[in-house]
């Protein structure tokens, strides 16, 4: 069957009334987790967990997708209203998006908003569609060397998500590496870093990590300041003008562009995409000086970016098993407690269930505009609910979560460990996403070296064999020096 | 010239803390390594791999010297502090109170320390939540948490 035939298929299934159901709930969900500062998605995504834990699998990703892009709707909704971004993606969002509020034209710049993440979220997707079965056909022939070359190619995300301090990046990685090594050893199944306890045999969840890194850490933070109350500026006239509209076509063209195929690299994360589409769309302009006073094409950039990178960040999930992002990483490990190991023979062994998942998504991207065009002014109105109330409810949650994945309160115990451990972190500016990929990372990399290893008994001379696993090896090299030497030009 | 000497020392400090951490981790990796009886390139790898890569970034902790944080105010981190412990003492009886009363303890809790409401307002508010959490995690998802 050809593609078309597929997705064809994955319609068919995502429009059952429990599928179309699940999308539905995940979209408000998403948009909630967006809309509220307090919560991002890597954390959103992780402690409503436990609602899906009583469906079956395509629905339960299903939702579990819809919160993901559903997070990258709803964030810009606060970072015009009120130059609070809801998410990383949305910072820079606030730039002209507040400044058009100010203006009297919060209306336009939310409908712009919409606009854009649909068109660039959806373009995404059929490239989603397109590109992922190719890359899994050629990632069903690779072997163990290879599979070690994409894993390092993955790793050197680290670097761009170290932010300002590179030592500081790495150093959360590396305790992320570390902690993935608690446990039994799948390989040989040597204990490791138990400390005759058995219950470090079982090693530490990840979605406990999440909870306590992401969840507990926002609250933390999020209480220092007692946060008054917030003024919402008056929305005005929703849709903008035609020739407002018009200017941003090609705007939307290029943030998909950008978004989508930057979002294939591994480590580029949504909110890094949104900065390079911004600052591209400014040096593209005939009139870069708008920008930053109200420029309707720095709201549509931005936010047609983000989502265009959700999409496309899908693409080395589902082919190849590698996630681009930590709410990426969530939702592998989501897959997991389901026993689909998300990677090439996915398309193979239950092209069902991935293209049911991939079509959800265009209906999700409808369902998201309708929930987000006519219905802003609600969700802006969500920005009024008093930490007080939020606090509560997120803990709630972040503690039911970390227990339902394996019923252990050990991973509660996890979970507020490294929920202090992440508000340290955030205090001394250690980024916590390196962590959180590395934690992910580390298992496959371990798994793949040593079975390349194992090829060439013993001999690391296996890698010099394969050009492929050489070239990966090379990009992620080319990749972090790049990095690297862009870091020191700013 | 004080101002500086202040900030000097409040930069070590943090970078030194950061630094034994590190180290004690990177040692504590290589021993476990050492102690895997299995050839080098077993099960003992990584952990040799990870010892020496926290080892060497402690190390660079202390040859470039952090940043110092910025730590909120006594009443803000007073504010921390309580919610992390109501938090662990949540977690710590949730198993023998029981969900719903537990729970309705910590949000009332929570509520009163971070809201500025009337006392009606906030009992409202807890009931409200403790409820809607035991129906939608304990009635409806069947969770049981013992």
């Amino acid at each position: 069957m050809d593609t078309l035939g597929f997705l064809a298929h994955g319609f068919a299934q995502a429009l059952t009334p429990q599928n179309l159901m699940f999308a539905f709930i995940g979209s408000v969900l998403g948009t909630l987790v967006g809309v509220l500062p307090g919560i991002g998605p890597t954390s959103g995504i992780a402690i409503l967990l436990p609602l899906t834990g009583f469906l079956p699998p395509a629905p339960a990703i299903i939702m579990l997708a819809a919160i993901y892009y559903g997070a990258m709707y709803g964030g810009s909704t606060t970072a015009i209203l009120v130059n609070i971004p809801g998410e990383v993606a949305s910072v820079v969002t606030t730039l002209d998006g507040y400044q058009m509020a100010r203006q009297g034209r919060a209306g336009p710049a939310l409908a712009i908003a919409a606009i854009s993440s649909f068109v660039a979220g959806t373009l995404g997707l059929v490239g989603l569609t397109f590109f992922a079965p190719p890359l899994a056909d050629v990632a069903l022939r690779i072997g163990p060397p290879e599979y070690f070359g994409l894993v390092v190619l993955a790793f050197s995300v680290v670097v761009s998500l170290s932010g300002p301090s590179l030592v500081k990046g790495l150093s959360a990685a590396a305790l992320g590496a570390l902690v993935a090594l608690i446990g039994l050893d799948p390989m040989s199944g040597v204990r490791r870093f138990a400390f005759g306890t058995a219950t470090l045999l079982s090693g530490v969840d990840f979605i406990a990590v999440i909870i306590g890194l992401f969840a507990v850490t926002e609250v933390l933070v999020g209480v220092e300041e007692a946060v008054g109350a917030v003024s919402l500026a008056p929305l005005g006239r929703l849709m903008p003008r035609w020739d407002e509209l018009k200017a941003c076509v090609g705007t939307m063209l290029r943030a998909t562009g950008v978004g989508f195929f930057l979002g294939l690299l591994p480590g580029c994360t949504p909110g890094a995409i949104s900065f390079i589409s911004y600052d591209i769309e400014k040096r593209v302009s005939k009139t870069p000086e708008r920008f930053g006073h109200g420029a309707i094409e720095g709201v549509a950039a931005p936010e047609g970016a983000n989502n265009a990178t959700t999409s496309g960040g899908f693409v080395p999930l589902f082919a190849l098993g590698i996630p681009a992002t930590p709410a990426l990483a969530v939702l592998l490990s989501g897959l997991m407690i389901y026993g689909l190991q998300p990677g090439p023979l996915l398309f193979e062994k239950q092209p069902l269930f991935v293209w049911t998942v991939i079509a959800s998504m265009y209906i999700g991207n409808v369902m998201l505009l309708i929930l987000n065009l006519p219905l802003v002014g609600l969700w802006a109105r969500m920005v009024r609910i008093p930490y007080a109330v939020m606090a509560p409810l997120i803990l709630i949650f972040s503690v039911l979560g970390a227990y339902s994945v394996r019923n252990s309160f050990f991973d509660v115990a996890m979970a507020l460990v490294f929920g202090v451990l992440g508000y340290l972190m955030v205090k001394l500016a250690y980024p916590t996403p390196p962590l959180v990929l590395a934690l992910i990372l580390t298992p496959m990399l371990e798994s793949a070296l040593r079975q390349s290893l194992n090829m060439a008994h013993g001999s690391a001379s296996i890698f010099a064999t394969r050009p492929i696993a050489i070239l990966f090896i090379g990009l992620g090299i080319a990749l972090t020096v790049w990095t690297l030497l862009s870091r020191r030009r700013r | 010239m004080l101002l500086a000497t202040v900030y000097y020392r409040r930069v070590r400090r943090t970078s030194l803390l950061s630094a034994g951490i590190l180290l004690v981790l990177g040692v504590l990796a290589l021993v476990e390594a050492l102690r895997l009886r299995d050839d080098w390139l077993g099960a003992k790898l990584m952990p040799a791999v990870v010892g020496a890569v926290l080892i060497v970034l402690g190390a660079a902790h202390l040859v470039r010297p952090a940043a110092t944080p910025e730590w909120p105010d006594a009443a803000g981190f007073r504010r921390v502090a309580l919610i992390f412990v109501v938090l662990a003492l949540y977690v710590a009886v949730l198993p023998y109170v029981g969900f719903l009363p537990a729970t309705a303890a910590f949000v009332l809790v929570l509520v009163r320390a971070l809201g500025a409401f009337s006392w009606a307002a906030t009992i409202g508010v807890t009931v409200a939540i403790a409820l809607a959490s035991h129906l939608v995690f304990i009635y409806w998802l069947g969770m049981s948490l013992t």
